[in-house]
């Protein structure tokens, strides 16, 4: 139930966001219209007006039956089943929100060429020559300082837990991905929508101030997560709901940093579109598959300002851009497979046993082989016995705790059981704690006796 | 300065280039002694080869439009040689233009209105 709060809680807004985003597209505005270059006067053409009276009721369509799906996770207790209905919705709420756009874009290209209004030249691009390369935002020291002080406080419970200084210093690691992602964008060609450098240089200036500012908040929120996580780790004694407790917030305030980001953005473009009077060459549209996908071979550049949605996206027809789609695409199709997993792991019992004075422990394969003359100090516990911990690598479902994780202090332990069961085994082996259980108490109770005879 | 490239084209990207350029500093959207972008930083903003743009600023440099040094980059000379001459290829370049206006019918009057349109700005 928890996790499908958190579902709700961090997933559920995507679909109004995305929404808004897409929605937008019905309004012209910068010289376009569903990512089509339109003038103004070809706004009023009946077909046009019908079109998009069209994409309304789509979009409307789509997103009640997005709104509803999510409700159908609350029919299981399952997580993995939660997990894949969450998953699919997901991709769906990306395909069907895309659909009118993709629709909408492909008829009015359809109106614009039935009527001639294409222009029979060749394409060309401008460029900003006066301050080319030089309108950069991101420096090294403010992103390097979050950055820094992640890995290092990472580094420092290492020796302390070594599981979870390991996920802290992947987690840290997400903050140099953001700091790449903000250079990437820093670097990106400046927009050229007037023939004023001025206009030109201030636009792209204001664009790229923001975009600095986003991922910079990103890089000291990631090391906020990661500080809070040890601090709590060595400290609190809720751990497990206190983590997850930080996880929520820190996705909320990622989703609400993008939200203000996009509202930002968006008033930059209102605040520059009297001042605009170059638009991208006419004919480019027939370079964006359905508005949304960019494929132009005589484009040298890998990254282009996307037309729906904020940010850029890849040219596919370079040799980079032909990667990352293919990238994008395993990406995506590994959600589904994700999901079998998950179900396959919740739904197969685990199993404890003693074969060839060896005690194995049993889930999908043999995850743990621990010879008998090396179990000391067998314990049988009840679940109320059981530490509060914090899964640092493994599964953690409401039927499967497995894996590594890290108990209130910082000492790492492999876990094995069932927590909706009621007798668990504890012992040491090999300087390494553990807690296991088998696939019910029955099962743990013969078991733990059997410890105690050899 | 808004130049614009058509990768299309059967003129050369580093031609376009340079024509841009050229076309800038007649009409004074380059003042004399401006700092042009580096090499790499105006190859990145168009999106090829650094090559491509080096071989322009060659071209320049070699008909006495900009100058480099090794601490400024390329900038636009304060001074042009003002032989009141066209070279030779410009002068080439002309005669085929004059043919053609020829050919679509256009007068002597007519062409050297257009001329001075141009060269007015």
């Amino acid at each position: 139930m928890i996790m499908n709060i958190i579902f709700f809680a961090t997933m559920y807004p995507i679909v109004f966001i995305m929404l808004f985003l897409f929605s937008t597209q019905n309004k012209y505005e910068n010289g376009r219209l569903f990512a089509v270059n339109m003038k103004k006067e070809w706004i009023k053409d009946a077909t046009v007006a019908d079109i998009r009276q069209k994409f309304k009721k789509e979009m409307r369509y789509y997103a009640i039956l997005l709104a509803i799906v999510p409700f159908v996770s609350l029919l299981t207790s399952h997580m993995s089943i939660q997990l894949t209905i969450w998953m699919f919705w997901l991709l769906a709420a990306i395909f069907l929100l895309s659909l009118p756009i993709m629709r909408a874009n492909h008829r009015l290209k359809t109106w614009k060429t039935q009527n001639h209004l294409y222009e029979d030249r060749q394409p060309e691009h401008y460029v900003e020559l006066k301050q080319a390369g030089s309108v950069r935002k991101v420096r090294f020291l403010p992103f390097f300082l979050p950055n820094i002080i992640g890995i290092a406080s990472a580094l420092l419970l290492l020796p302390k837990s070594s599981g979870l200084g390991i996920s802290c210093l992947i987690g840290a690691s997400c903050g140099l991905v953001f700091w790449l992602a903000a250079v990437w964008i820093d670097r990106q060609p400046v927009s050229v929508i007037s023939t004023d450098s001025d206009v030109n240089i201030n636009y792209a200036r204001a664009k790229k101030n923001l975009w600095k500012n986003f991922w910079l908040i990103c890089c000291w929120l990631n090391t906020a997560l990661i500080l809070f996580l040890e601090i709590l780790t060595l400290s609190a004694r809720h751990m497990g709901i206190c983590s997850i407790a930080g996880m929520i917030v820190y996705t909320l305030l990622l989703l609400l940093l993008c939200i203000f980001c996009m509202i930002k953005l968006k008033k930059i473009d209102r605040s520059y579109a009297q001042k605009r009077n170059l638009t991208s060459d006419e004919n480019d549209d027939r370079n964006w598959i359905d508005g949304i996908l960019y494929y132009n071979p005589s484009d040298p550049h890998t990254m282009v300002e996307q037309r729906v949605g904020i940010g850029t996206t890849v040219n596919m027809a370079t040799s980079l851009g032909k990667g990352l789609t293919i990238f994008s695409a395993i990406m995506m199709l590994s959600f589904p497979l994700l999901c079998i997993w998950l179900i396959q792991e919740e739904f197969t019992p685990i199993d404890l046993v003693i074969q060839n004075h060896t005690l194995c422990a049993q889930h999908l394969k043999t995850d743990y082989q621990i010879p008998l003359s090396e179990i000391k100090d067998p314990t049988l516990l009840t679940a109320s016995d059981l530490p509060d911990w914090t899964r640092t690598y493994g599964t953690s479902m409401d039927t499967l705790e497995k894996g590594t994780f890290t108990i209130s202090g910082g000492e790492d332990v492999n876990v094995f059981l069932n927590p909706e069961n009621d007798a668990f085994l504890q012992f040491s082996a090999n300087g390494k704690t553990y807690y296991m259980g088998g696939v019910d108490d029955t099962q743990t109770k013969g078991i733990h006796e059997e410890l105690l005879t050899h | 300065m808004v130049i614009s490239i058509n990768d299309a084209s059967e003129i050369p990207i580093y031609q376009q280039i340079r024509n841009q350029i050229v076309l800038g500093i007649s009409d004074g959207r380059l003042a004399p002694g401006e700092q042009l972008p580096t090499v790499r930083a105006l190859a990145e903003e168009i999106g090829i080869n650094s090559m491509t743009v080096s071989k322009a600023y060659t071209l320049l440099k070699q008909e006495g439009y900009i100058y480099t040094d090794r601490r400024s980059g390329a900038r636009v000379r304060q001074e042009f040689e003002t032989n009141k001459e066209l070279s030779e290829k410009s002068q080439e370049l002309l005669r085929q233009i004059i043919s053609e206006a020829k050919v679509s019918g256009m007068t002597q009057t007519e062409f050297f209105d257009l001329c001075k349109r141009i060269y007015k700005g």
